[in-house]
C-alpha cells in the first residue's frame, strides 16, 4: 500500500562561502519519505547529515533544490510564514536537549503547547499527560539541572510531541546517552511517533538504533551514496 | 503563559544580583542628579513660590529674581491706587558684602520687605521672629550660612555697607544652593545697609578746595568785566559753597520717594483679571513690567537654565546618569540575551513568532526596571536625607521625580531590551544543532 509522502526533496544543494574558500555541503540530495515513517540518515561527520536535516526542517534555505514538506513548497515561505509552518507541523530533538535550564520539565513542554496556542487551563494538564507518556510524571517540577541525561531527552521528546507534529526532526538523540539510555530513548521516541502517526527523520552515528528503522539512507560527501538501502 | 522572561533572569541569583546593583546604581545616578537640579531650580525660584502675592511688578530690564533694577519707592502707593489691587508691598533686593568677625568677607543679598506685611516672607523661622526686624541694624539668615558669615548663630554679628548689622532669628531651608547668601531685613535697614558711604574728611576737603579755588577764579573774572554789564551777563555765577553732610544719611528711619527698591508686590482683589491688571499696573508704573507668579519662575528658571553655566553642567550631568543607566541596563540585557542564544535559537527553530522575543526581554526589561528601582531610589532618598541635613544642599526626590526616574529606567531598559533582542531575532535556528 503506497502512504503519503510527508517530505520530498529535488536536487538540494548547500554551498558554504568562507572567503575564497566554497564547500559543498550537500550535492544534489533528491530524497523523499512517507508519512508514518521512521527514516534513519547516517554517515560520518562532516558528511552534511545535519544540514540536510535543517533544510528539510525548514530552518535552512538550500543554495539551490525544492523541499516541500506535508504538500507545502518551503522555499515558497517567508521566514514569518515558514516559522508558522515548523510550529504545526514539526517537533525536533536536539542532540544537546535544549531545554531551556531555567524552567522546569513541566514548563518546558508547557511553553510547546503555549506558543501552538493551547488555552493557559489546559496547558498544565496536557504538560502532565505529554511527561506521564515518557514517563517523567514525576519529575514535573523539576528544572533540567536536576535530571539525568536520559530524562532531559525524555523531556525533549515530550516536548517535540507537544505541537501533535506531523514530523519529528532528531539530531543525535542518543549521542548524549549511555547505550541502554539511547535505545530506551529511541525505542520510546519510535514508539509515539507511531502511535500518532509521525514520521520521523533521524540523523544519527549510532548503529544500535538501526534496527527501529523502517529505512536507513548513508550520506557522505554531502551526496547520497547510493539509492536507499532497506533496513529489513 | 510560562515565564520564561523572568525565570531565565533570575536563573543565575548572585549575576542577577550584581545586574540589580548595576540598575539600582543607574536608578540613583539618574535620581541623584535630576534631584540636584530640580533641587536647585527649586531653591532658585523659593522666594517667589513662598510668596503670596498675584503679581511682580520689577522694572523693565529684570533678568531674573536676583537682578533687577531699581525702581522708585512710591511707586507702591501708585499701584495701590491702581484698581483692582488688593494691597501692594515693595520688596528692596540687591547685592552688598558682608564683612564678619575676623574680616572675613561674604557676598550677599539683601532683602528688604516689609516684616509686618502680607505678601512676602521668607519662609519657615525655627528660631527667632520676624518681628525682631523692626530693630534697627537687624537681619535673619538661613542657618545653613552660619559658618560662610562666620558667626554661630543668633547674636553674631558683621557690617554690611556702614552699618553693623546683628543676627536675631535663623531660616531653614530657604537659601538657594549657588547664590549669594541671602540677607533677610526691614526695608529701612536694607535701604540703611545698601546706602552708599558718606564722603570721607579728606574727599569733603578736597572739594571744598577745588570749590573755593573755582569761586575765586570766577570771582575773578567777573570782577574784570565789572565795567561791561553786558558781557558781565554771560559769565557763569560761581556756585555755593557745600552743604553740610549729615553724618549718617541716610538713616534707618524710613524710605523716601525717590529711594529704590527692586519689586512691588501685588494682590489682586478677588475675582480680578490678572491679565487686565497687569496692563493698569504697567500703565500707571512706566518702564516696569507685571508678572504674574507663573511668568516670574518660568523668568527666573529661564535664566540659569539657559544663560548660566550651572543649569547646563547640572542638565548635562543629569543626562549622563541616564546615558550611564541606559548603557548598563542595554550591557545587562544583552549579555542576558547572549547568555541564552542557544535557547533563544531553540525558540527560533520551534517556530516561535518574533513577538514572543520582544515579550521575554520586555519582562526581564520591566523587572530588571523595577527590582532596580527599589534600592535605587531608597539609597536616593537617603542621600539627599543626609545632603539636607548636613549640608542644607536640596535634592529634590519627590514622588513626582522618583515616577520620572521609574519611566526613564524603564523606558531604558525597554529601550535596551528591544536593542538586545535583534540579537535574539538575528540567531541562525540552524546553532540548535550545535551540540
Amino acid at each position: 500500500m503506497s502512504r503519503a509522502l510527508a517530505i520530498i526533496a529535488r536536487g538540494v544543494e548547500m554551498t558554504y562561502r568562507d572567503g575564497p574558500t566554497t564547500t559543498h555541503a550537500l550535492r544534489g540530495v533528491s530524497i523523499e519519505m512517507n508519512a508514518g515513517e521512521f527514516l534513519l540518515l547516517m554517515g560520518p561527520s562532516g558528511s552534511g547529515k545535519t544540514t540536510l536535516l535543517s533544510i528539510l526542517g525548514g530552518i535552512l534555505t538550500p543554495t539551490s533544490g525544492e523541499v516541500v514538506a506535508l504538500g507545502t513548497r518551503l522555499g515558497s515561505l517567508n521566514p514569518s510564514a515558514l516559522a508558522r509552518f515548523r510550529l504545526a507541523n514539526l517537533g525536533f530533538v536536539f542532540q544537546g536537549f535544549n531545554l531551556f535550564g531555567a524552567l522546569t520539565a513541566r514548563e518546558n513542554v508547557s511553553l510547546a503547547l503555549a506558543l501552538k496556542g493551547e488555552r493557559n487551563s489546559q496547558v498544565r494538564a496536557q504538560a502532565d499527560a505529554l511527561l506521564g507518556e515518557v514517563g517523567m510524571s514525576d519529575k514535573g517540577g523539576q528544572i533540567p539541572a536536576q535530571l539525568s541525561a536520559g530524562e532531559k531527552q525524555r523531556v525533549a521528546i515530550a516536548r517535540a510531541l507537544a505541537c501533535s507534529p506531523r514530523i519529528i526532526m532528531a539530531d543525535e538523540p542518543t549521542a548524549s546517552l549511555d547505550s541502554e539510555n539511547g535505545k530506551a530513548v529511541t525505542d520510546l521516541l519510535c514508539a509515539l511517533a507511531k502511535s500518532r502517526g509521525a514520521a520521523v527523520l533521524t540523523v544519527t552515528h549510532d548503529p544500535r538504533i538501526a534496527d527501529v528503522a523502517d529505512r536507513i539512507v548513508y550520506l557522505e560527501d554531502g551526496a547520497l551514496r547510493d539509492s536507499p538501502v532497506a533496513a529489513h | 503563559m510560562v515565564p520564561l522572561g523572568r525565570k531565565t533572569l533570575f536563573q543565575d541569583l548572585p549575576r542577577f544580583l550584581v545586574a540589580q546593583a548595576g540598575v539600582a546604581f543607574a536608578v540613583g545616578l539618574i535620581a541623584i542628579e535630576s534631584g540636584v537640579y530640580f533641587g536647585f531650580l527649586k531653591g532658585a525660584v523659593l522666594p517667589i513660590e513662598e510668596s503670596r502675592a498675584d503679581l511682580w511688578v520689577a522694572s523693565r530690564d529684570t533678568q531674573y529674581f536676583e537682578l533687577a533694577l531699581p525702581m522708585r519707592y512710591d511707586s507702591v502707593v501708585k499701584a495701590a491706587g491702581v484698581t483692582g489691587v488688593e494691597r501692594a508691598e515693595a520688596m528692596l533686593l540687591e547685592t552688598s558684602a558682608w564683612r564678619g568677625p575676623g574680616h572675613k568677607l561674604e557676598y550677599v543679598r539683601v532683602i528688604g520687605f516689609d516684616p509686618n506685611g502680607e505678601l512676602w516672607s521668607p519662609g519657615p523661622v525655627p528660631k527667632g521672629t520676624l518681628a525682631k526686624l523692626y530693630d534697627t541694624d537687624t537681619a535673619i539668615v538661613d542657618a545653613s550660612k552660619l559658618p560662610g558669615l562666620n558667626i554661630d548663630g543668633i547674636g553674631g554679628s558683621g557690617k554690611i555697607g556702614q552699618r553693623e548689622v546683628r543676627v536675631v532669628a535663623l531660616t531653614r531651608g530657604t537659601q538657594p544652593m549657588v547664590s549669594a547668601t541671602f540677607v533677610y531685613t526691614s526695608l529701612p535697614n536694607a535701604a540703611a545697609y545698601l546706602a552708599p558711604p558718606p564722603p570721607s574728611a579728606r574727599s569733603i576737603a578736597v572739594a571744598k578746595a577745588e570749590l573755593a579755588a573755582m569761586q575765586a577764579a570766577l570771582n575773578a573774572e567777573r570782577a574784570a568785566f565789572a565795567g561791561a554789564p553786558d558781557l558781565l551777563a554771560e559769565l557763569p555765577t560761581p556756585p555755593p559753597n557745600l552743604a553740610p553732610v549729615p553724618a549718617n544719611a541716610p538713616t534707618a528711619a524710613g524710605l523716601q520717594p525717590s529711594d529704590g527698591i527692586s519689586y512691588v508686590l501685588v494682590k489682586a482683589k478677588p475675582g480680578v483679571d490678572l491679565e487686565s491688571l497687569k496692563g493698569r499696573l504697567t500703565t500707571e508704573l512706566p518702564d516696569t513690567i507685571a508678572y504674574t507668579k507663573a511668568e516670574m519662575v518660568e523668568r527666573t528658571d529661564s535664566y540659569w537654565v539657559k544663560r548660566t553655566g550651572i543649569g547646563f553642567v547640572l542638565g548635562l550631568l543629569a543626562i549622563v546618569g541616564l546615558v550611564v543607566g541606559g548603557t548598563v541596563a542595554g550591557q545587562i540585557l544583552y549579555t542576558s540575551v547572549s547568555e541564552h542564544i542557544k535557547e533563544y535559537g531553540t525558540l527560533r527553530a520551534m517556530g516561535a513568532p518574533d513577538s514572543l522575543f520582544y515579550a521575554v526581554v520586555a519582562e526581564q526589561a520591566f523587572l530588571l526596571a523595577l527590582l532596580g528601582f527599589v534600592p535605587g531610589i531608597v539609597f536616593s532618598l537617603l542621600i539627599a536625607q543626609w545632603a539636607h541635613e548636613h549640608r542644607d544642599i536640596l535634592i529634590l526626590v519627590t514622588p513626582g521625580s522618583a515616577a520620572m526616574t521609574l519611566a526613564i529606567i524603564t523606558a531604558m531598559c525597554v529601550g535596551a531590551g528591544i536593542f538586545a533582542v535583534q540579537r535574539a531575532l538575528r540567531v541562525d535556528p540552524a546553532i540548535v544543532f550545535k551540540a
